[in-house]
């Protein structure tokens, strides 16, 4: 059944806005010949977000330059994703014009051909609150302060001088949330911002170093070519510099950086905040286990932890004598740990001893889900099900 | 089952009265009208004894499907819930998108009910649900189908210095 009377151009506004904003741009733009009334009213939207999809690069521009010249609102938000053409010199005059209206959001995501190299106007636009990069070089002009108004910077993709980026994370004071990854030109992370709450780093990084960060509350590292030679890492300075974490993911290359070191042996400080763990552990390397164990004695207050069983398959070293009797694990227990999710089970001894250690030593367990994906692991996990559980209330889920 | 091991502990469930713009009532468990953000908001002030909305700008046909969608949500959201803490796996965010996609297929004059509705009672999923269906009949047409499809008159008054 059609409509009797033209009942949608008169819903309310938010509800048309939003209306608008769910369509790709050019129905959008459409829109505007269909009457008098809707002749406007994409021009207010405070959202341009436009994608290559369907369009050649000439159609883009002149969507794009329509937009932007017959747009009479505030453009709050302006996302760009090119996923099939490459970059083009009239993208810089957009963003030229965009750092004169105030702009607060801007994403530009391209995937194919060279990078980009963000021209000088964005480093202009000072109301931004959001920014989101993905295939650009990023350069600095020596007279940037900084975005005062910054809470998120994602970085994917991105060639970044070391000195450019600790700059621009020190410097956005207001900085909250981080995300970096796959960043060339830069070995040495190091970041210095006492407002930041969430980083997430996947990307291959040589070193990393949090200083004046007492507010960082969720860490994520993935980073490959962690540790390298001739580097030092300490998890007794990266906790101290982390007085608020209260997640924290780390792969198996962060987990051997920070014990590069050696360990004291007994914790010389604890993660009292920290309720979330993950971490990666190659259970064919008897130093990440005891690292894992290390790392365990620093975060007795967690209630959730995830363990995923590397997948590198390196030759098992030298058998592994039972982690229940490696040095200072004896009388430790979690007295908090509600959860555990092991992922990646095979099956092997230490993964075995492993998860029995965890049913022996917490007494609130509730929940204990083991994910495998092998034959074999079927066989030894109906073997884990026999141990001894101090918690009364622990379920296991074998998945 | 836990639920039926001593049914008679369980408290009666509480319900609010709907009335409809054309007087029709609606009584519905408590946890379904809270689905709608205006009720859920005036639900604290409101006297004990007193459960009755007064829906001016809902017709009954239309109230009627939008308790149907606050009561599917509701229950499925428990389901699902439960799934997730047996771990067990289960396909209910999938069978309730589904269910929703059934649900919005409707005419356009029920569809604007539906939309207005869910405006004035501030039901977010259910606005998100219908506001995409109205996009997704517009995309992809040409402004002839979208008038012929939403009664749109083109008033548009045609510029005589517009080159050819």
């Amino acid at each position: 059944m059609e409509m009797d009377i033209d009942r949608i151009s008169s819903l309310p506004e938010p509800v048309q806005e939003t209306i608008l904003l769910r369509l790709p741009v050019k129905d959008t733009i459409r829109t505007s010949v269909l009457s008098r009334q809707w002749r406007s009213r994409w021009a207010n939207l405070p959202e341009v977000k436009v994608n290559d999809k369907g369009l050649e690069k000439d159609e883009l521009v002149k969507l794009i330059d329509r937009l932007l010249l017959l747009h009479t609102g505030q453009i709050q938000a302006f996302h760009l994703h090119l996923g099939k053409l490459e970059c083009f010199a009239e993208i810089d005059g957009w963003i030229l014009f965009l750092s004169r209206r105030g702009v607060r959001d801007i994403a530009l995501k391209f995937e194919v051909g060279e990078l980009y190299k963000l021209p000088s106007h964005l480093y202009s636009c000072q109301d931004l609150e959001h920014l989101q990069v993905s295939g650009c070089i990023f350069r600095q002009p020596p007279s940037f302060q900084c975005f005062e108004y910054l809470t998120e910077l994602h970085l994917h993709y991105v060639t970044i001088d070391p000195n450019v980026l600790e700059n621009l994370v020190s410097k956005c004071v207001r900085l909250n949330g981080l995300r970096l990854y796959w960043i060339e030109g830069c070995s040495n992370l190091k970041i210095h911002n006492p407002n930041l709450g969430d980083i997430k780093v996947w990307s291959d990084f040589e070193d990393i170093c949090f200083t004046n960060t007492e507010n960082l509350y969720h860490v994520e590292i993935a980073s490959r070519t962690l540790p390298a030679k001739g580097k030092t890492g300490s998890l007794v300075e990266f906790f101290s510099s982390l007085p608020a974490i209260q997640i924290l993911a780390i792969d198996n290359s962060c987990l051997k950086y920070l014990i590069l070191d050696g360990v004291p042996e007994i914790p010389p400080l604890v993660c009292v905040h920290l309720w979330e763990l993950s971490v990666e552990v190659n259970f064919r390397v008897p130093t990440e286990i005891s690292a894992a164990l290390y790392l365990f004695k620093c975060t007795p207050n967690i209630e959730e932890l995830q363990i995923m069983a590397s997948e590198e398959t390196t030759s098992m070293e030298e058998p592994v004598q039972s982690i229940l009797h490696t040095p200072g694990i004896v009388n430790f227990s979690f007295h908090l740990l509600k959860k555990v999710k092991f992922i990646g089970f095979t099956g092997l001894k230490p993964e075995l001893d492993m998860i029995s250690f965890l049913l022996t030593n917490s007494r609130v367990l509730e929940k204990m889900i083991i994910k495998s994906t092998l034959e074999e692991a079927s066989k030894a996990s109906k073997e884990l099900l026999q141990f001894k559980r101090a918690s009364a209330h622990a379920q296991i889920f074998l998945d | 089952m836990k639920d039926s091991f001593n049914p008679s502990i369980e408290p009666p469930k509480k319900t609010v009265t709907l009335v409809s713009s054309d007087g029709y009532d609606f009584e519905v468990e408590e946890e379904v009208a809270l689905e709608s953000q205006v009720i859920k908001d005036g639900f604290e002030d409101k006297a004990v004894d007193d459960r009755e909305y007064l829906l001016f700008n809902v017709h009954s046909d239309t109230l009627e499907l939008i308790i149907k969608y606050c009561e599917k949500h509701v229950s499925s959201r428990k389901s699902i819930s439960a799934a997730a803490a047996s771990s067990s796996s289960s396909n209910g965010e999938e069978a309730l998108k589904e269910w929703d996609e059934h649900f919005i297929s409707v005419d356009t004059n029920t569809l604007y009910d539906i939309l207005m509705a869910a405006d004035y009672l501030n039901i977010k999923s259910l606005l998100d649900l219908a506001i995409q269906k109205v996009a997704d009949t517009i995309h992809g047409r040409s402004p002839e189908q979208i008038r012929k499809k939403f009664n749109i008159e083109n008033d548009s008054i045609i510029d005589p210095w517009a080159s050819e």
